[in-house]
């Protein structure tokens, strides 16, 4: 049974259909990702798993439960973690406090055990430490990023969406993140679906993709299928 | 001008600038947080003064105690925090996501429903609840009597703002309410629900608004359109400290509060007109306000 799973699902934004019988799954302890252009569809995909954008029609089951029409804060509490492209920093608040954040609503809401996920989530991402005092906003695109995915994590999801997480990245800082992306799943053992332009960079961590293109899937396999067919390469690349 | 005077003017000023402090602060969290310029929040204040003497009216007439009529401060307070949870659902959950205008329009309807609705229950004169004011009796202050009991509303409305400052960058839940208050969907995304969320927020700023009217009642009067006044002034105080700014609001509603008094004692006929100069050149000098944030791209 797959962890995550969307049947045809269609997604407005207006009146734009920004999302064509969408039908992808994710499996526990997999790492899936979305790949295609920009604008492709691949946002409006985790931003309708999250529930930031509501389907018109069809169905999103996690761990075997309706959720398509929960609002957001419900699938955060069912376990569905997101670091968006944006980063989504509270600028006003520190490093600490941004990681803490999804601990204190969690307590606060008696849902979940807080378990040891903080010295995992420090354990993976151990410059944390040194960023703890330094505030939201003087963070570097590479140090946001981290921290976004960090704070994601802190709500000890069994499923973490990320959206981009590479876009961006100097050379050698990309090859980290990925390494850390792996080393999520290897400490954590959640589901990872996450959301790529760069071909190269998904083959880097992916287990499978999907190729988005206008809305829809074109393509759903192997990392290999894709980097061998050129016809779908070319499309990822846009030329 | 004499020292004494001085002394007593900048009493009065500060007296008048902590009202304003106490309306701009809820003003300050409504916007802070939900983006929404809340105009009736002079009604609510004036709520606060009106159900307050309703409550000290009743105790006095029964010979209550005098902690009773101290106790009808805070309960006063709180069911004007009580209509909060019915004017939020209905009008305001729907202003939080359209632009400011909206909800200026919006809300000054509301003011007026609430100011017609005061006078038709408790009619149009001047309503006193002096007995704590009386009770209090004076203090002599190089050589002039001033009443004690507005040294009562300093301390009280200083400890709010230390209350409140505490609240938002000490607590968690302030700590919350702040990220929130920036990008409420991220705030969703980590398990926050942001509705419920809002209406605790909307009561504590209603509730504060009716605390100011009902603290300060014993020392003034209820009256009719007792809001709109306050209202205007706590506009430009919000602007002038910088919109969202706990300590501008402070600064800020020190300083009108100050010019207005000085003004009065000096220049009667340019009080206003000085209070708004400062806030045409604030405007021009730094939009932002003293203390207000510049955005950055992260701000959603």
């Amino acid at each position: 049974m797959a962890l995550l799973e969307l049947e045809r699902v269609n997604t407005f934004i207006g009146s734009v259909q920004v999302l064509r019988d969408i039908s992808i799954n994710v499996d526990k302890g997999e790492i899936v990702c979305l790949v295609g252009r920009n604008g492709a569809g691949k946002t409006s995909t985790i931003k309708t798993i999250m529930g930031l954008l509501r389907p018109k029609s069809g169905t999103i089951r996690f761990k075997d439960e309706d959720i398509t029409d929960l609002p957001p804060y419900r699938r955060a509490r069912l376990g569905i973690g997101l670091a968006p492209d944006y980063r989504g920093i509270f600028t006003d608040l520190t490093v600490e406090e941004n990681l803490q954040f999804p601990k204190w609503v969690i307590k606060r809401n008696r849902n979940q055990s807080g378990s040891n996920i903080e010295k995992e989530v420090h354990a993976i991402f151990p410059e944390l430490d040194r960023l703890r005092k330094r505030e939201g906003l003087v963070l570097s695109g590479g140090e946001g990023k981290m921290v976004a995915t960090a704070r994601a994590l802190m709500l000890n999801p069994e499923l973490l969406l990320l959206d981009e997480p590479l876009e961006g990245l100097a050379p050698i800082v990309l090859v980290r993140f990925a390494e850390r992306i792996k080393k999520i799943r290897e400490a954590l053992g959640i589901a990872i679906l996450l959301a790529e332009s760069n071909i190269a960079h998904a083959s880097r961590v992916a287990d499978r993709i999907y190729v988005v293109e206008r809305g829809e899937i074109v393509y759903g396999g192997s990392v290999e299928d894709v980097s061998r067919d050129e016809q779908l390469n070319r499309l990822v690349r846009g030329f | 001008m004499d020292p004494e005077t001085v002394v007593i003017i900048i009493l009065n000023g500060m007296f008048y600038a902590l009202s304003l402090f106490l309306i701009t602060i809820g003003l300050n969290i409504l916007y802070g947080f939900m983006k929404v310029l809340n105009i009736a929040h002079g009604g609510l204040y004036a709520t606060g003064a009106f159900l307050t003497w309703a409550l000290m009216n009743t105790a006095a007439k029964a010979g209550y105690p005098i902690y009773i009529l101290w106790l009808c401060i805070p309960v006063g307070a709180f069911l004007v925090g009580l209509l909060a949870l019915v004017i939020e659902p209905l009008l305001f959950k729907r202003l939080y996501r359209l632009r400011e205008e909206y909800s200026l329009l919006a809300t000054f309807g509301l003011m007026l429903v609430f100011d017609d609705s005061l006078r038709m229950i408790f009619g149009g004169s001047p309503l006193s609840a002096n007995q704590l004011y009386n009770w209090m009796g004076t203090l002599t202050i190089l050589g002039k009597s001033y009443p004690t009991y507005n040294f009562v509303i300093y301390a009280f409305a200083i400890a709010v703002a230390l209350g409140l400052w505490i609240f938002f960058f000490k607590t968690k839940m302030g700590r919350i309410l702040r990220g929130t208050a920036q990008d409420r969907e991220m705030s969703a995304c980590l398990g926050v629900n942001v509705s419920i969320l809002y209406t605790e927020t909307f009561f504590l700023a209603v509730f504060i608004a009716g605390l100011g009217g009902a603290i300060y009642l014993p020392a003034t009067n209820a009256y009719s359109g007792m809001g709109f006044e306050p209202i205007v002034l706590s506009f430009a105080v919000m602007i002038i400290g910088g919109l969202g700014s706990l300590k501008g609001a402070l600064v800020a509603a020190s300083m009108i509060g100050l010019v207005r008094a000085f003004g009065i004692a000096l220049m009667p006929e340019l009080e206003l007109a000085v209070v708004f100069l400062i806030l045409i050149i604030t405007l021009i000098v730094r939009p932002r306000g003293l203390f207000g944030k510049k955005f950055t791209r992260e701000e959603k």
